[in-house]
């Protein structure tokens, strides 16, 4: 009994086998009849999930996430409460509270006093949905996008949070949704990663590069972070010295060295190793390319705002992200740091906003023009929301907040996304969810859903589990009302 | 064709464990695996999911129900089921997403008619030697592996490859025994040896290298989950480097393994633990830890305890425990109440939950350096006999309280009192100074003073030492609002712009910090941790006390009368100098804040002295009291007995006085020393709960420390503890450790295991290549007294292993994978080997042994990009120097971003145990053998190296062929490099620019005097050959 990643490795690894020689082509047919397991027939080019295109019939050929880590407030943001103003300095009701886990944080506190946001909210687009003035361009295109107010998790923490909204599991080893996409559904381009991540500068609450791991999967289908400064991508450049005349030469006698030495020993793994210095060299071009804005033009950089040209920002990153979905890339994640306001919220979350508003919507804009929306899910959301009461020093314009698994808003647009959709209601201190709770299991099934993939039936077996990125055990929901 | 894959059906039938006649359905080998797939999720062990109350893995009940009827397959419902076309009865259920092929069907119809044995599954039966197999070529044979290798061969009908070339085969042996390629003498002396026993000798030499112990601690590191950070959130530095010396140690003095767990399980415990015992427990501290803000101490305990059964369980045990935590095990016979027994073997330790993000976590042993380790070991002596008499001191306090009372004007001696300053209206202290006022609300029933802004509040007081100790007592009204303050300080720039003297601070958040600057620019600190900061607008009782041990750990911080753990995340030191002399500013910043009762002492103060300062209001209203001493609490009692002791009996006080005046010695050798994290047990005994769905909030029962039934009981003897698991473990009637570890040395050797899944033994596991080999490896592994190198040299010394690498091509398609040794082993070397390689082929690998990480070449930003602000792995600062080429297990692991040339290769992240690794082929890697500095360096300085010593164009090529293949080229591969240097030449002829840019690549400067288009020429040859496959392979 062959374990099934290793008859899926033993299928990519070997796959420039096929076709190449005579005998490679019958190992390869034999290993997988060897196996149990028949395929049509193995790839060609590119790589080919392990779901063979899916379930059924996706709605998204891509995602790009835009993820806000240390979590935003929702309060402050999309979910309104006109009513807490009357609120204010009062103590949060224990009937609300029902005595849930604080962190040690604010456990200790004498009391809990309620912080009604200070921001103006306002309606926008057919929908009438309540946005906050922080979020001006997000509120402007709210017919573009499903939000869903009652998220929920189970971590109160950041890192097991982000772990677990990442994974699926609190506890680090498991692989991210990316990589399980990569996994399933394989690549649609042939020079660069399926699974990209963009780092935007370093701020507030700590990242781990297991938040784009890969797990239990094999470890090509972890997500390749690129980065701001050097090389997008580790390792690209030539060093010093070396043009890319000097490179080819290189390339090509190696090649032929190790067709010599193919010629003697035989291993498949050699004529891999062959191709993937190819594909290397292809990565030098077609990489740089990739994050070359230069040709953009003025108004689509204009946009994305002041700091679309600058590597590292949030503006950079979401064109990044557009240039990528237009390449084939099939799953981007940004991570934008510095959302963890326990103090000083107000001028915390101004700064905050600011730098992802525009590019957000930049970003869905540019991809309707462009006729990609229409296959690609973009998502905006943190790990948790935050409280309702007062973190330190509570003044009408000043006030913190900490961390609060129970509800938050995130929103969704594109890719079979009904817009304008407002999806959940939490109670007047959102606080509690009141209607229709999307636990971060529902969000991810329904993220797989819309790329094909029944997340029930999307397994790999790992350690005698039948693992899924919804738990072995749990029951995940779609949440269709945001669906067209 | 078809003979080939009947005989890989076949596969391991021919094992007693497996069953015997060729032509019957072994339990084992076909019918449990296909149970495990697509019945046992719901027949299975776990209770909770099991429907209809049927389970398949045991013959209890099937048979008796009707299940199954052994020999009539149509008398068995469990047959009608799979063959019903009726989808309310057929098995697998529709919904399940199972599904039965025809093939399988047929099994379980013939096993059924043979009678349906069931076997105990073969892993958990203890293994005995097998009979070593009988084989027509005698003459291939150089020892029994060879027996079993072959008898299997001729089984599928295949035929061993000739033997490996000399040269190819001396590469591989080194690279399998110390991780390097051979030197050129050892290499030379082996090509010209001629007798039958030449590699032999060539192997015995290799394993008396000290590199063979840094070799085998590389697997090892993975399964402990060896780093050099915390793991989580913060993920700041942690010592524990003397572990992994530890290993290397005991690899390289072929410790007995059964020793080698046995002390890493339970060093701790045996009876005189030494200090290398101890340290081997760092295994079980290698676990992720966190003190991220809000976790939940209780919460992070369970994590740790699953963390650590999961660890010994797949290292040791080759089972999957884990599956064990939030019900019962679905496939293998582990209820989760046996998880939580196991637990409780781990859930015993005095380790905090929250890490402190410090390096020296308790509790952890301490490694002085030379000079103090004498010193070190007399004061620890000292420390401890003077800790148990002032424990014991009984002192008649009852004869005080009913004479008349004696008092004092403080709650402890004034011995050192450098000043007082009472701040209270009642007192005889300063007049309210400007801009105060007095507080209404003082814990003493009285009024201290608040300060409404800034104040210039000065004193006049002796000159202090930063080698002597320092206490500051005080009460503390927090600010109205979230400001940093500035409590005290007595702090100047001297004449070289730097600051000198101390002060205590707060930041926005109420947590407070105390520091001493000695002028020479080393600062040293002692910080409350945001969640244990003062509590906002409140008065408190704070001491901070400082021994005079010049570093961080001399500083501790009391707040109401309990220590804090500081967040001390590194070791500052200073130097012993005479403070500033300049006026002690108080309050300087401490705009509505409020202080009383502020004590200095020139001495490091007790922790009782600690507790009579912050409860002087209780204690001062309770001397007042009429009560008799019989009448009086517990609590009240002992207080008052404390501030007897310290007040009035002169013996005690004396010997208290001893106690702490050693302290700042220890303070200041301890800072000066390595520290490594070990176990240590609590005095209670071990126990842990059943948590429903392994929620830490859920207990359930309460479990004493035991084993799975499904394997041998526990000694009756052995204590209920870790060292009883420990002998447990180690007891040659466990069916597994010896075979796992075996297995796991098989698959570092071979590269695959002989039980492909390494890491699971269990139901879910693949079943062995070569079932009697394995056991008869286990048995002679444990016969021999579990000798790691006797094992390994059996598998070296094997013909299958001296086999050539060449593929033969119909061999192929039968052996894709070399599972059965139809060549010899030939695989991508894991990515330390591949930049240990380079290194050593190019000149630069430095050779020492141990010692603290080390941090070489890296790309920019990698560590930036995902710290949290104020954590000390958050800047990259790469070394300098020797330590850019130590071998690549002492490169410093963070493990949040591990070092990113290995991850490419697959190495993991360290979060977790990893008993095997990956071994992809991809761009990426390519990418680092080409451009990585560390490897742009290596080409370099070998190119150096050749075209020093020769000026002929061939004479270099088979140099430079020599160096990095180790082995001997033909001319018309040498005239094939002669010939691309030359190519190369005519590129940077034309572009000289780029020959010096390319050289400047690397800390090693080219060397004076070689010419510039030359040397950059011969350093991509260089790069050429070392990216070449045969130098990525083994």
């Amino acid at each position: 009994m062959n374990h099934p990643i290793d008859n899926y490795l033993q299928l990519h690894t070997r796959r420039q086998f096929v076709g190449n020689t005579a005998r490679g082509l019958g190992g390869v047919a034999l290993a997988s009849m060897l196996n149990g397991e028949t395929r049509a027939s193995a790839p060609q080019s590119g790589n080919v999930g392990v779901l063979q295109g899916g379930h059924f019939p996706a709605k998204a050929k891509r995602v790009i996430w835009l993820f806000m880590a240390g979590a935003p407030s929702q309060l402050d943001t999309f979910d309104y409460k006109p009513q807490m103003d009357a609120w204010f300095d009062k103590d949060l009701p224990e009937s609300v509270r029902k005595g849930q886990r604080l962190t040690t944080m604010t456990a200790s506190q004498p009391r809990f006093p309620i912080a009604p946001s200070m921001f103006k909210f306002r309606q926008h687009g057919d929908c009438g949905r309540w946005v906050s003035e922080l979020l001006p361009k997000m509120g402007e295109m709210s017919d573009d996008c499903a939000l869903v107010r009652t998220v929920w998790t189970e971590a109160i923490n950041h890192d097991p949070a982000i772990t677990f909204i990442q994974t699926g599991n609190q506890i680090p080893g498991r692989p991210t949704l990316g990589s399980w996409v990569s996994y399933g559904l394989g690549s649609l381009n042939r020079n660069l990663p399926e699974f990209i991540v963009l780092n935007c500068a370093p701020r507030g609450q700590a990242l781990y590069s297991r938040l784009w791991g890969s797990g239990f999967l094999p470890s090509t289908h972890a997500g390749v972070a690129f980065r701001s400064q050097g090389d997008p991508v580790l390792y690209l450049s030539n060093p010093g010295g070396i043009g890319s005349k000097t490179r080819r030469l290189m390339l090509d006698r190696l090649k032929a060295m190790n067709e010599q030495v193919y010629n003697e020993i035989g291993d498949p793994e050699t004529q891999t190793r062959i191709a993937q210095y190819e594909m290397a060299f292809r990565m030098q071009s077609s990489v740089p390319d990739l994050v070359d804005v230069s040709n953009e033009p003025e108004p689509i950089l204009d946009m994305y705002g002041a700091e679309a040209t600058k590597p590292g920002t949030f503006g950079h990153n979401c064109l990044l992200a557009r240039r990528m979905a237009e390449r084939g890339v099939r799953f981007v994640q940004i991570f934008h740091r510095g959302w963890d306001h326990h103090g000083d919220l107000p001028t915390n979350i101004r700064r905050q906003t600011k730098e992802v508003d525009q590019p957000a919507w930049a970003l869905v804009q540019d991809l309707k023009q462009r006729g990609l929306l229409e296959d690609t899910l973009v998502i905006w959301g943190g790990e948790f929301g935050r409280t309702i009461y007062s973190q330190g020093t509570l003044k009408r314009d000043n006030y913190g907040r900490d961390h609060h698994p129970k509800c938050y808003s995130m929103w969704m647009a594109g890719a079979g996304i009904r817009g304008g959709v407002t999806h959940g209601e939490t109670d007047d201190f959102s606080y509690n969810i009141v209607r229709d709770p999307v636990h971060i299991r529902d969000l991810n099934s329904t993220i797989l859903h819309q790329l094909g993939i029944d997340s029930q039936r999307f397994t790999v077996k790992h350690r005698g589990l039948d693992e899924r990125l919804t738990g072995v055990q749990e029951e995940a929901q779609i949440v269709k009302s945001i669906l067209s | 064709m078809l003979r080939h894959i009947c005989g890989l059906f076949l596969m391991g039938m021919a094992s007693s464990v497996f069953a015997a006649a060729a032509d019957e359905i072994s339990f084992n080998g076909k019918i449990r695996p296909l149970l495990a797939e697509k019945c046992l999720a719901c027949h299975g062990p776990d209770t909770g999911s099991r429907k209809a109350d049927l389970r398949l893995d045991t013959e209890d009940g099937v048979t008796a129900r009707g299940v199954i009827v052994p020999g009539e397959a149509d008398e068995s419902e469990i047959i009608a089921r799979i063959l019903s076309d009726d989808p309310e009865i057929v098995m697998p259920p529709p919904d399940s997403n199972k599904r039965l092929s025809n093939n399988d069907k047929q099994l379980l119809v013939r096993w059924v008619q043979q009678g349906a044995k069931y076997e105990k599954h073969w892993s958990f039966i203890t293994p005995k030697r097998p009979p070593v197999p009988s084989v027509e070529t005698e003459s291939w044979v150089r020892n029994p592996i060879d027996r079993f290798v072959l008898a299997k061969l001729k089984e599928l009908g295949l035929e061993p490859t000739e033997t490996a070339d000399r040269a190819t085969l001396g590469r591989r042996a080194s690279l399998d025994l110390i991780g390097l390629p051979p030197t050129d003498e050892q290499l030379l002396a082996f090509l010209s040896d001629k007798s039958d026993v030449a590699f032999a000798n060539y192997v015995e030499k290799l394993f008396k290298s000290p590199h063979f112990g840094e070799h085998r601690a590389r697997y090892w590191l993975d399964a402990a989950r060896y780093g050099d950070t915390h793991g989580m959130h913060v993920d700041n530095y942690r010592e524990i480097w003397p572990y992994r010396d530890w290993v290397i140690q005991a690899f390289n003095d072929n410790m007995p393994f059964d020793q080698f767990v046995f002390e890493q399980i339970a060093g701790d415990l045996m009876n005189d633990a030494t200090l290398d015992q101890r340290i081997a427990t760092g295994f079980s501290r290698c676990n992720i830890t966190t003190s991220e803000g809000g976790a939940i101490p209780e919460e992070l305990d369970v994590r740790y305890m699953v963390d650590r059964v999961e660890t010994t369980a797949t290292v040791l045990l080759g089972l999957t425990a884990g599956c064990a935590v939030c019900h019962d095990h679905k496939y293998d016979p582990i209820s989760q109440r046996e998880f939580y027994e196991l637990g409780a073997f781990f859930n015993n330790t005095t380790q905090p939950a929250m890490d402190g993000n410090r390096k020296d976590t308790p509790p952890v042993v301490v490694l002085p350096k030379e000079e103090f380790e004498e010193e070190w070991h007399q004061l620890q002596q000292t420390r401890g006999a003077l800790w148990l008499e002032l424990e014991e001191w009984k002192t008649a306090t009852a004869n005080w309280w009913t004479h008349p009372r004696q008092r004092t004007v403080h709650p402890v001696n004034d011995d050192k009192l450098l000043l007082f300053l009472p701040m209270t209206e009642e007192s005889t202290g300063p007049a309210l100074p400007e801009k105060a006022s007095w507080a209404d609300k003082h814990p003493r029933g009285r009024r201290g003073i608040r300060f409404t802004e800034k104040s210039n509040l000065e004193k006049d007081f002796l000159q202090l030492h930063s080698d002597q100790p320092l206490t500051i007592s005080f009460w503390f009204r927090t600010p109205d609002m979230l400001v940093g303050t500035t409590v005290f300080k007595q702090t100047t720039n001297n004449d070289d712009k730097k600051p000198v003297g101390w002060k205590i601070t707060t930041n926005t958040g109420n947590a407070l910090t105390f520091d001493m600057n000695d002028g020479k620019g080393n600062r040293i600190h002692g910080d409350l941790p945001d969640n244990e900061a003062l509590r906002p607008r409140e008065w408190q009782h704070v001491c901070v006390r400082y021994s005079g041990g010049q570093s961080n750990s001399s500083i501790s911080i009391f707040n109401a009368g309990k220590a804090i753990s500081l967040r001390n995340s590194s070791e500052n030191r200073c130097e012993a100098v005479a403070l500033a002399n300049v006026p002690l500013k108080v309050a300087s910043d401490l705009p509505t804040g409020g202080l009383s009762d502020v004590r200095i002492y020139g001495r490091w103060i007790t922790d009782e002295e600690v507790q009579l300062l912050s409860q002087e209001p209780v204690l001062f209203e309770l001397l007042e009291s009429d009560q008799d001493w019989d009448d009086l609490g517990t609590q009240q009692q002992e207080l008052l007995s404390s501030f007897y002791r310290q007040n009035f009996d002169s013996n005690y006080r004396d010997r208290s006085r001893h106690y702490a005046d050693t302290t700042q010695r220890r303070d200041y050798i301890y800072s000066r020393s390595t520290t490594t994290l070990v176990m240590e047990e609590r005095p209670e005994k071990p126990r842990a709960w059943v948590l429903e769905r392994g929620e830490y909030t859920q207990r359930r029962d309460e479990v004493a420390p035991g084993v799975p039934s499904v394997l041998p009981a526990m000694p009756e003897d052995a204590p209920r503890n870790r060292l009883g698991l420990a002998r447990w473990l180690i007891d040659p009637q466990n069916p597994l450790v010896a075979r796992v570890m075996i297995n796991r040395m098989w698959q570092s050797i071979f590269g695959v295991g002989l039980v492909k899944t390494s890491e699971d033994f269990g139901t879910m596991g693949t079943s062995p290549s070569h079932p009697e080999l394995l056991d008869w490896l286990a048995v002679e592994f444990v016969e021999s007294g579990w000798d790691v190198k006797h094992m390994v040299k059996l598998m070296l010394t094997s013909a299958a292993y001296q086999q050539s690498g060449a593929v033969v091509a119909d061999r192929l398609a039968v052996d894709p994978d070399n599972r059965y040794l139809s060549r010899g082993p030939r695989h991508r070397l894991d990515a330390e080997l591949l930049r240990d390689q380079a290194l050593d082929v190019s000149g630069l690998l430095r050779r020492d042994i141990g010692g603290p990480s080390v941090k070489p070449y890296q790309p920019g930003g990698l560590w930036n990009v995902v710290a949290i602000t104020g954590s000390n792995t958050r800047n990259f600062k790469r070394d300098e120097g020797d330590a850019l080429y130590r071998r690549s297990l002492y490169t410093f692991w963070k493990r949040t971003a591990p070092p990113p040339s290995m991850a490419a290769f697959n190495a993991p992240t360290r979060e977790q145990c990893t008993v095997r690794r990956e071994r992809t082929n991809t761009p990426l890697q390519a990418l680092v053998m080409m451009n990585d500095v560390q490897f742009v360096e290596a080409a370099k300085a070998l190119a150096t190296k050749v075209i020093s010593n020769s000026r002929d164009d061939a004479k270099r090529a088979e140099s430079m062929l020599w160096s990095v293949l180790r082995r001997l080229a033909d001319s018309e591969e040498i005239n094939d490099v002669a010939a691309t240097a030359d190519s190369f030449r005519e590129i940077f002829k034309e572009v000289p620019d780029e020959a010096k840019q390319l050289l400047a690549e690397g800390d090693t400067p080219a060397k004076d005097g070689l010419d510039e288009i030359e040397l950059a020429a011969w350093t991509m040859v260089a790069n050429t050959l070392m990216n070449r496959d045969d130098f990525v392979n083994k």
